[in-house]
């Protein structure tokens, strides 16, 4: 079954069909890139995100193609209903339909992402997979698609699996239905894209055979460098604004307001004992933390030794000691009392301390274990303003729709620079005279004050 | 299988295993003060639990049992409970509304005046006393909830299934898994149905008399993934109970390739499950099978055999029929969907031994299979209707018999139906047992029972059952 051998008895047929998460060829032994030979079962088999290469190598060669690839969801889009885009926003859907379809448009949070990718959906009326990362999104999400093209939007996570003509899913629960779902959907819109490249969550693109393919953040360049791999996964970066580009024009004006505060000295006596036990062992060690990966290098010798345990328990209560100090929470007392009227988002670190700031101001928490009917409740009383503020670990750090909050407090975060900016998009929805304020609470003398100036290094650099 | 951050290995060269724990008097010993924690915590709630697991997990810490060895205990221990919301007054959604809304109108507990207040006036807008509300409030917390059963294994039991969990937790990282075993027809096919039905692949092979497969996904031979590890970590159970098997699979382990090396010589330190009871595909095979024990004919019948390897898939027939040295497999299509059917034809024509295949005349394509069966040598085929019956699969034995009769003669071997050596011998005969005499007729080539009856009444004589047991019945004289 060479490609000579088919000479005189016009064109050979093959035939393409989909078997999870890979497209297989039958009627053809010879290996032909990306198609590799599988003895299991006896055909030619690439992954799905090969469907058109594929295609495209085949009819070059002179195959007649029997094309059993896609089973798409059937449907159409209502009547569409969405409010005139802005020119920016103009000018990315014609970049991306321009790039053929593929590729990644980088906004910064609060300027409209989600409706760029509704005009493309509307556009193509083809079967779409819209992939976020959360819950939030996921309401979020399904609500707006449903309003805007008039359809009943398919939910895939969350404890439900619903496909529809255009669904929306978690990125844990593509990457776990990835199998059935790659050959429902000719396109895919990634949400927040720069989670796409990790090892697990780059199989829901690997495993597709959806042609079409739009990604969406705000901060595209991760930690571990694989942001690199989405020109492979899902296209080029077609459209691309900063902040700066942005700021007072599209976004609300903002100001960045620190806010130093000390231990007491019961605190820092503790704190002072708790932070050399760990620094010590480090010493012993002749180790320097300069990376997440050298941290990491730690956690695992925690498993090992003893002594590691303790350091890394001696740290992990300094953390919380600086985190729930008295005086720290005395400022958010203040603030709260300033802000009477403002609607406030208050991030701190850990679920500890949100559930404690929770339980004794009597405000409303949202972490990962909140369950997600009690979510949206506090999300809805949020946005009708009937709850004045939220207090949050990391769930809300991600593109969720909180137009009338202006005021972030940070009681503690990380040196992330994503974190960071995220939590400053959260406020910085445009409205009309809006000025918003963000608070960055800071305890002196400890690793905070770094931690600090990194994550606004990362800020200034964009 | 536990959280990713308690696996525990052992690392040596390009070698890895779980770093199981021993059925030793000290690892009993935590398991059981473990266990004892939760028994006494049956109707307390998951905080009076937590602080008190705690408590233990600090003391043995410190008897320097390793934390992750505790921490997966505990881990196991935690499924094994039942836990309930307490019983509110007031469902903790409205009560938990009620006190955010107060406390957004009244600029929130600032001091704890404003709480106390905030608190009072929400109970006095839902209608209940403050202690109903403060409960309700606080019920949403799963640490509230109340521990309403919980089902205490037995101390090495607990470890055993530490190992089994820490052994799966492993083989998440698993890119691809081989099992060397020997296996019945029936675990073999019962293993291989769970590999697909977890959407794995295999290919198999012999390996010194053993049945070789080697496990992965679709997309493994594509690209290097550990999509398919916790698929494989859930096959495991279904081979650990064999009473011969070794695993190898190939793990990716922090960025770096290790291969896991086990076999039944862990048995012990792994939970046993009871053996899977012989499943029946269709009620048309097991009343076949029923009938055929009971008429055998000399012929012994097998419940899904010896396990075949037909390029590179296994093949378990529905029988193996076998008398002397004469075998034949037998395989009986009944009702099943066209792809299922075409995969079986597949599967047949590349199939050497001889083989009845059974089809039923109702099925939509049955021309079709037998029209493709029909080009094979190796393969008998017969039709039935409703269901299999004994006398459609007799007449293929009996030519079988035949057949090889007609063969030893023409090896020269003993004359069969030599009818005067026949007739002297069976002239004699006033009773014997039928044994004995058929081992006497089977020399004379005659090889099946149907036969057999046949020449003796011929001769005056008749076979009397005395059970079903063809040991039992005599050859008795009924007229000279």
């Amino acid at each position: 079954m060479s490609l000579e051998s088919r000479g005189g008895v016009g064109p050979k047929r093959v035939r393409l069909e989909y078997d999870r998460g890979t497209i297989i060829v039958r009627g053809l032994t010879q290996e032909i890139p990306p198609l590799k030979w599988d003895p299991r079962a006896k055909c030619l088999r690439a992954l799905a995100y090969k469907y058109l290469e594929v295609r495209r190598i085949l009819e070059l060669l002179g195959f007649e193609l029997e094309d059993f690839v896609l089973s798409p969801m059937k449907g159409s889009i209502g009547t569409v209903s969405l409010k005139p885009l802005r020119s920016y926003q103009e000018e990315a859907v014609e970049a991306w339909l321009k790039a053929g379809k593929r590729g990644i448009v980088v906004l910064p949070t609060g300027t409209g992402k989600t409706i760029i990718a509704i005009k493309i959906i509307a556009q193509l009326n083809e079967p779409t997979l819209v992939v976020v990362p959360t819950l939030e999104l996921l309401e979020q999400w399904r609500l707006e698609l449903s309003k805007a093209l008039n359809i009943n939007v398919g939910v895939v996570g969350g404890g439900s699996r619903e496909l529809s003509f255009v669904t929306v899913s978690t990125y844990s629960s593509a990457y776990l239905h990835a199998e059935e779902m790659g050959d429902k959907f000719k396109l895919l819109v990634f949400d927040e894209v720069h989670h796409l490249p990790s090892e697990s969550f780059r199989q829901i693109a690997l495993m597709s055979a959806a042609p079409y393919r739009l990604g969406l953040t705000a901060t595209l360049e991760r930690e571990d460098g694989k942001h690199v791999d989405l020109l492979d996964l899902v296209g080029d970066v077609v459209f691309r604004k900063s902040v700066y580009e942005m700021k007072s024009k599209h976004l609300a004006d903002f100001e960045l307001v620190r806010v130093y505060v000390e231990l007491t000295d019961d605190e820092r006596r503790e704190f002072e004992k708790l932070y050399s036990m760990y620094k010590d062992f480090l010493e012993r060690r002749n180790w320097r933390l300069r990376s997440l990966e050298d941290f990491k290098r730690l956690i695992m010798a925690s498993g090992l030794s003893r002594e590691a345990r303790r350091a890394l328990r001696a740290w992990r209560d300094a953390r919380l000691l600086v985190l729930n100090s008295v005086s720290k929470l005395d400022i958010l007392r203040d603030l709260l009392k300033k802000h009477q009227g403002d609607r406030i988002l208050i991030f701190t670190e850990l679920n500890e301390a949100v559930r404690r700031i929770s339980r004794m101001l009597l405000i409303p928490e949202i972490t990962y274990k909140t369950s997600p009917k009690e979510r949206a409740t506090v999300m809805e009383l949020f946005r009708k303003g009937i709850y004045r503020a939220v207090v949050t670990s990391r769930v809300l750090e991600e593109g969720v729709d909180v137009p009338d909050a202006n005021v972030a407090i940070v009681l503690s975060g990380t040196a992330s620079r994503r974190s960071f900016i995220q939590r400053l998009g959260r406020i910085l929805r445009p409205m009309p005279g809006k000025k918003a304020i963000l608070y960055e609470v800071v305890v002196k003398e400890t690793p905070e004050v770094m931690m600090s100036k990194k994550r606004r290094r990362g800020l200034v650099g964009s | 299988m536990l959280p990713s951050e308690l696996l525990r290995v052992k690392k040596k060269g390009n070698k890895i295993l779980p770093s199981f724990a021993s059925l030793s008097y000290e690892n009993e010993y935590a398991s059981s003060l473990l266990i004892d924690v939760y028994s006494e915590h049956v109707d307390k709630t998951l905080r009076e639990l937590e602080e008190a697991v705690r408590e233990v997990e600090d003391q043995l810490e410190d008897m320097d049992y390793h934390p992750k060895f505790i921490k997966g205990l505990v881990e196991l221990l935690n499924r094994a409970i039942t836990t309930e919301r307490p019983a509110t007054t007031v469902p903790p959604d409205v009560a938990r509304r009620a006190v955010f809304s107060v406390s957004s109108e009244r600029g929130f507990a600032i001091t704890y005046q404003d709480r106390v207040e905030i608190l009072s006036e929400a109970a006095r807008r839902v209608g209940v006393p403050v202690e109903d509300l403060v409960k309700a409030f606080e019920a949403s917390y799963d640490d509230s909830e109340v521990i309403v059963d919980f089902k205490a294994p037995e101390p090495a039991e607990l470890l055993r299934q530490y190992n089994l969990s820490l052994l799966q937790t492993l083989m998440f990282k698993a890119t691809s898994m081989t099992i060397i075993a020997n296996m019945t027809g029936t675990e073999a096919k019962s293993l291989l149905r769970t590999i697909k039905r977890y959407g794995l692949m295999y290919m198999a092979d012999k390996e010194d008399g053993l049945l070789r497969i080697h496990v992965d996904g679709p997309a493994s031979i594509l690209t290097q993934t550990r999509r398919y590890g916790t698929r494989m970590a859930k096959v495991l159970p279904a081979v650990l109970h064999l009473k011969t098997w070794r695993i190898r699979a190939e793990i990716i382990h922090m960025d770096k390739r290790y291969t896991l090396e086990i076999d039944e010589r862990y048995s012990d330190l792994l939970p046993s499950k009871p053996p899977i009871e012989e499943e029946f595909d269709s009620l048309i095979e097991e009343e076949f099978m029923l009938k055929f024990r009971a008429f055998s004919m000399g012929w012994n019948i097998v419940r899904e055999p010896e396990p075949l390897v037909i390029e590179g898939s296994v093949f378990i027939p529905d029988f193996a029929l076998s008398k002397d040295d004469l075998k034949i497999y037998l395989e009986i299509v009944g009702f099943w969907t066209p792809s299922y059917i075409e995969k079986k034809l597949k599967k047949l024509s590349n199939f050497k031994d001889a083989m009845i295949v059974a089809v039923d005349k109702k099925l939509s394509c049955a021309k079709e299979v037998s029209l493709t069966l029909k080009e094979l040598s190796n393969i008998k085929l017969v039709s039935f209707e409703d269901k299999l019956k004994l006398s459609d699969v007799l007449p293929v034995l009996r030519e079988l018999e035949k057949r090889k009769a007609v063969e030893r003669r023409e090896e020269g071997l003993p004359r069969p139906t030599d009818e005067e050596g026949l007739r002297a011998y069976l002239s004699r005969i006033e009773e014997e047992p039928l044994k004995k005499v058929l081992e006497i007729l089977k020399d004379f080539g005659i090889q099946d029972m149907y036969e057999a009856q046949k020449i003796l009444r011929k001769y005056g004589l008749v076979i009397v059952w005395r059970s079903l047991d063809q040991s039992d019945a005599i050859v008795k004289r009924l007229y000279r």
